[in-house]
């Protein structure tokens, strides 16, 4: 129980200094393979299996994949102060889409 | 024998009374000596009482005027229905910090992937050093293989905090209104509670106002 809490306590003090956040989760569909993937500073590791979870600041945003060194925006969504927005993304020929819920 | 006899029968007619007399009349001054230390507490107990009585009336009046107000701010409190969004909001903050610590760009990810990266790094360096004996070699890597699993086990457990706190996140924000009306129904009892309280002292108050008020009434009226 001590554990817990000292733990819980960590969490949140670790979290506690930050600016108005909100958090995105990016799922690729199974069966889809898509390019590598960028939200803003951060990477998103498809290759890993179930969902991937970032911390954004809150305001307008925008997934990104990469392919010959480039950028290409294809999704934009809002991030709302500690809510989470889910992209979905799958693939049509050779580029990703997405859909957005929340 | 008749003359003593009629000497008795005329000290008893006129003497015993007036030694009745006598006496009567010393034993009066004595009375109000004696009434005074009898009388004492019959006479200031009731002023006590009665001034202890009040103090605590007062007291109580006092007190209960204390409870009504705080009685009435803590109705006002539970009843709006603001407060519950708040309490809403409160709690996804609670959530949102969890999760943003356990995200996948969050600190204690980031901690996580540095100390796999770090594990799978002396492997690496440790599979082509030449300072150790074979049997030295073998020991240190099969101990980093040891400690590269166990991070990277540590590593799943974070996705799944990762995974069980983005849903509640998610619940928290898809069921606001039906988890705002919830909230509503316990501070629904949380004010029943404090006017149930409050009818309790009031009757309470109205009971001892009662006695106090049989205390400076004169027997008989």
């Amino acid at each position: 129980m001590r554990g817990v809490l000292l733990a819980t306590s960590v969490l949140l003090a670790l979290a506690g200094c930050q600016e108005d956040t909100g958090y995105v989760e990016i799922k690729v569909t199974p069966g889809f393979v898509v390019p590598p993937l960028v939200l803003g500073p951060s990477r998103v590791d498809t290759a890993k299996g179930g969902s991937t979870v970032l911390r954004e600041k809150v305001g307008a945003a925008k997934l990104e994949y990469e392919r010959d060194g480039r950028r290409v925006p294809f999704c934009e969504f809002d991030v709302r102060k500690n809510r989470i927005v889910t992209v979905a993304v799958s693939a049509f020929g050779r580029d990703p889409r997405c859909k957005v819920e929340g | 024998m008749s003359k003593p006899r009629s000497i008795v029968r005329a000290w008893a007619t006129w003497c015993c009374p007036a030694a009745l007399a006598f006496l009567l009349m010393t034993a009066i001054p004595a009375r109000p000596g004696l009434a005074q230390t009898a009388q004492k507490p019959d006479a200031i107990g009731p002023v006590e009482d009665f001034s202890r009585q009040l103090d605590e009336l007062k007291k109580s009046f006092v007190e209960l005027n204390k409870r009504i107000e705080e009685s009435a701010r803590t109705i006002d409190r539970e009843t709006d229905p603001q407060a519950s969004r708040k309490e809403i909001a409160e709690l996804r903050e609670l959530v949102g910090s969890l999760l943003g610590a356990v995200a996948d760009n969050g600190e204690v990810a980031q901690l996580g992937a540095k100390a796999l990266e770090h594990a799978r790094a002396k492997q690496k360096s440790l599979a082509a050093e030449t300072r150790f004996s074979a049997e030295q070699r073998a020991f240190l890597l099969k101990e980093w293989d040891r400690i590269a699993r166990e991070t990277e086990a540590a590593t799943t457990e974070l996705d799944n905090a990762r995974g069980r706190f983005a849903k509640v996140l998610r619940t928290l924000q898809t069921n606001d209104d039906y988890v705002g009306e919830l909230m509503e129904i316990r501070q629904g009892e949380e004010a029943l509670k404090v006017v149930r309280d409050l009818a309790k002292q009031i009757h309470e108050a109205s009971d001892m106002l009662n006695n106090f008020i049989k205390t400076i009434t004169p027997p008989g009226t």
